[in-house]
């Protein structure tokens, strides 16, 4: 881990993402088992595109999955500095310019598509950085016969049940 | 047509170059992204309004009437499968396609098809289909346009024709309107209000609906007839299976429409749209039909039927009005057609030329490919529209049927039936496009009482059963793509609350978890 790294701010304390399961299932016990960063690219692009009115403008942001290689729009957020004893670091698979590929061929379609118009949009790349985003993994049990596992969203709280 | 109707037609446009105005300058910023990308401000209703002025095409205001006003109360099972194509579409495929296109990384609806049939010939294939029958439907776009403007106007219809032609590839390559989830919105609304005021005219006009089904009757009993005029259709519960599959199953084929359905930002949102689409189809459906219907006891000696509804409103309703119905028709006109460009210059230049062409290719030289598509489509749909123009109804009806049989049961079966792979995809598309094809060229519909689409997607359907059973051994589904199918059923003995609220978003993370904790517990 470097002291570089950056990561979304506002992560869930433990006993938040405790809470987040227990409220949805019941009688089980759940416990925040540990935290795990997952890496990003994150870029913030602006697509020109030309109009029946002159030019017109807009900001992006992109978050490109850097091990599955995935790309979806995002939310503005701020980001911290990574404590290196927060948790784990996953490793990253993706190199940034495939990442950045993948983010303009995403951004591209979304504003063609948003636009309802045949244009290609000039991509402006405004910031940069590989960021990592964190969730937390949370046990479940009931009277120790069967356990579950989560991962939740250290930022929104959604979570998905993991396969053990 | 008298100035009045001009002017409120050049009034609703000036609105809608407004609203999008409105929506660029309200922010001071450039960051426009809330309602532009992705829709998250965009609520339900919008996303369900304007998914419908998309699909509601300029067939809603020349087909239907004509083909009301030429076979009577019968081609309200078009209406009857219209009103339910919606909902049988987002239940069926909606949400499921909305996950699995995630987790498959797709964008487009012909991705997404070679990501859960991995060959390079279901996208050649699913493409080039596209490719050709959406042209097809823009073609009755133009025609439709075309009649319009020669309404509204006054001039002939081969330089209407060319002026509608010519706004609509030109503001589709120019940049096309400005903030497209409102635009659509107030356009879906105008076509509502257009269309009921019409209907509302109408019946006020032949003292009701029962008093005009007794003068029907009394000119024709068999206009009441469920088996068309004449009972051209007595006893073709073949034919009559196709007129309410084409916009009920066929809905399901269309890429522009499946599309939008897995642009959807969440399931939640998907359940609550559909029911605002039904609300919506329930209002505006079945009232160009039964314009239609009525215009036979108001303008009996149509010479194009296709303007019955065009003629009632110009016939009943004050200037004003009728300028609003105007507007109501050339936005279902606008707004589809656009849509069907953009379409297909996207799958003409990505799905074909970039993807077996020229893999490298920038995005300048895919641009120049959907620019070049978007011009051949409108030349080669100018001519044909001035040389030979077909019904609009004909046009419609004919390449949604074929779309329908080619994809519904590739794109239902994708999400439903694991056994269902690439060699029983392939042939069922090219089983279902050639069957429906075939049966309308050779007028099979009229010998064996079965519609095309009918016809087409009982191929489709067979041959994707047969093809797949046959194939398991040698063309297995890639483990990947089980995984994914089997997600809700996979997990242990869990709340179902947790797995019914469950975020099938976080999927693709929650994969390379489980992946990393599998090899650090196996390191320990």
């Amino acid at each position: 881990m470097t002291s570089d790294a950056v990561a979304i701010a506002g992560c869930l304390t433990s006993a938040q993402a405790e809470g987040v399961i227990a409220s949805t299932s019941g009688e089980w016990t759940s416990r925040a088992r540990r935290r795990i960063y997952y890496p990003y690219f994150w870029f913030h692009l602006r697509y020109a595109t030309r109009t029946l009115l002159g030019k017109s403008s807009v900001r992006l942001s992109c978050l490109v999955d850097t091990r599955t290689g995935l790309a979806s729009t995002a939310d503005p957020f701020d980001v911290e500095r990574l404590d290196p004893n927060a948790g784990a670091l996953m490793e990253p698979r993706l190199a940034e310019d495939d990442a950045l590929r993948i983010a303009h061929r995403h951004g591209a379609y979304v504003v063609r598509n948003g636009r309802k118009a045949l244009s290609v949009p000039e991509v402006t790349v405004l910031e940069r950085c590989q960021v990592y985003k964190p969730f937390w993994i949370v046990d479940g049990t009931k009277r120790r016969a069967s356990t579950f596992r989560v991962l939740v969203d250290g930022l929104t709280g959604r979570f998905h049940v993991l396969r053990r | 047509m008298n100035a009045t109707v001009l002017a409120f037609l050049v009034l609703y446009y000036v609105v809608v170059l407004g609203i999008g105005v409105w929506t660029m300058r309200r922010r001071e910023t450039d960051d426009l992204e809330g309602y532009l990308l992705g829709g998250r401000e965009v609520g339900p209703l919008v996303t369900a309004l304007t998914l419908q002025s998309t699909s509601m095409s300029g067939y809603m205001f020349l087909g239907a009437g004509s083909l009301a006003y030429t076979t009577g109360y019968w081609s309200l099972w078009f209406a009857a499968g219209d009103i339910g194509g919606g909902v049988l579409n987002l239940s069926i495929i909606g949400r499921r396609m909305r996950k699995l296109s995630q987790m498959m990384g797709a964008l487009t609806s012909i991705e997404y098809l070679e990501a859960r049939y991995p060959s390079p010939l279901t996208r050649l294939i699913a493409a080039s289909l596209s490719v050709f029958l959406l042209a097809f439907y823009a073609l009755a776009q133009f025609i439709a346009g075309g009649k319009g403007m020669a309404l509204v106007t006054g001039l002939d219809y081969e330089w209407a024709l060319l002026i509608a032609l010519a706004i609509i590839t030109t503001y589709t390559l120019l940049g096309g309107y400005l903030a497209v989830a409102y635009t659509d919105f107030f356009q879906s609304l105008i076509m509502l209000v257009g269309v009921v005021w019409i209907l509302g005219a109408a019946l006020v006009h032949v003292g009701g609906l029962t008093a005009a089904n007794h003068t029907l009757a009394e000119i024709d009993p068999t206009i009441l007839s469920i088996w068309g005029t004449g009972l051209g259709f007595e006893g073709q519960w073949g034919v009559v299976a196709g007129a309410v599959l084409v916009f009920s199953a066929g809905y399901m084929g269309w890429p522009h429409v499946v599309t939008r359905h897995m642009a959807m930002k969440r399931p939640a949102t998907a359940r609550l749209a559909g029911a605002y689409a039904t609300v919506w189809n329930l209002l505006f459906v079945s009232a160009p039909y039964l314009v239609g219907i009525l215009a036979i006891l108001i303008l009996p000696n149509l010479d194009d039927p296709e303007l019955a509804i065009f003629a009632v409103a110009h016939t009943l309703l004050p200037s004003a009005v009728t300028g609003i119905v105007m507007a109501a028709i050339m936005a279902a006109i606008m707004s589809t057609a656009d849509s069907l460009l953009l379409q297909t210059g996207s799958i003409a230049s990505r799905d074909l030329y970039e993807r077996f062409i020229n893999p490298r290719a920038s995005e300048q030289q895919i641009l120049r490919v959907s620019r070049a598509c978007v011009l051949v489509i409108g030349i080669i749909g100018y001519l044909v529209a001035l040389v030979e123009p077909p019904a609009v109804a004909f046009v419609v009806i004919f390449a949604t049927s074929v779309l329908g049989s080619a994809f519904a049961p590739a794109f239902i079966s994708a999400v439903w039936w694991k056994k269902a792979n690439t060699p029983g995809a392939i042939v069922s598309m090219v089983a279902g496009a050639a069957t429906s094809v075939f049966w309308e060229l050779a007028g099979l519909a009229v010998t064996t009482t079965l519609a095309p689409v009918t016809a087409g997607l009982a191929a489709s359907t067979v041959a994707i059963v047969v093809v797949s059973l046959a194939t398991q051994r040698s063309s297995p589904v890639p483990a990947h793509i089980l995984a994914a199918m089997e997600e809700t059923a996979r997990v242990g003995p869990i709340p179902e609350t947790l797995m019914a609220t469950s975020d099938f978003a976080l999927r693709p993370e929650a994969e390379e978890v489980e992946s990393m904790l599998r090899d650090t517990e196996e390191e320990t």
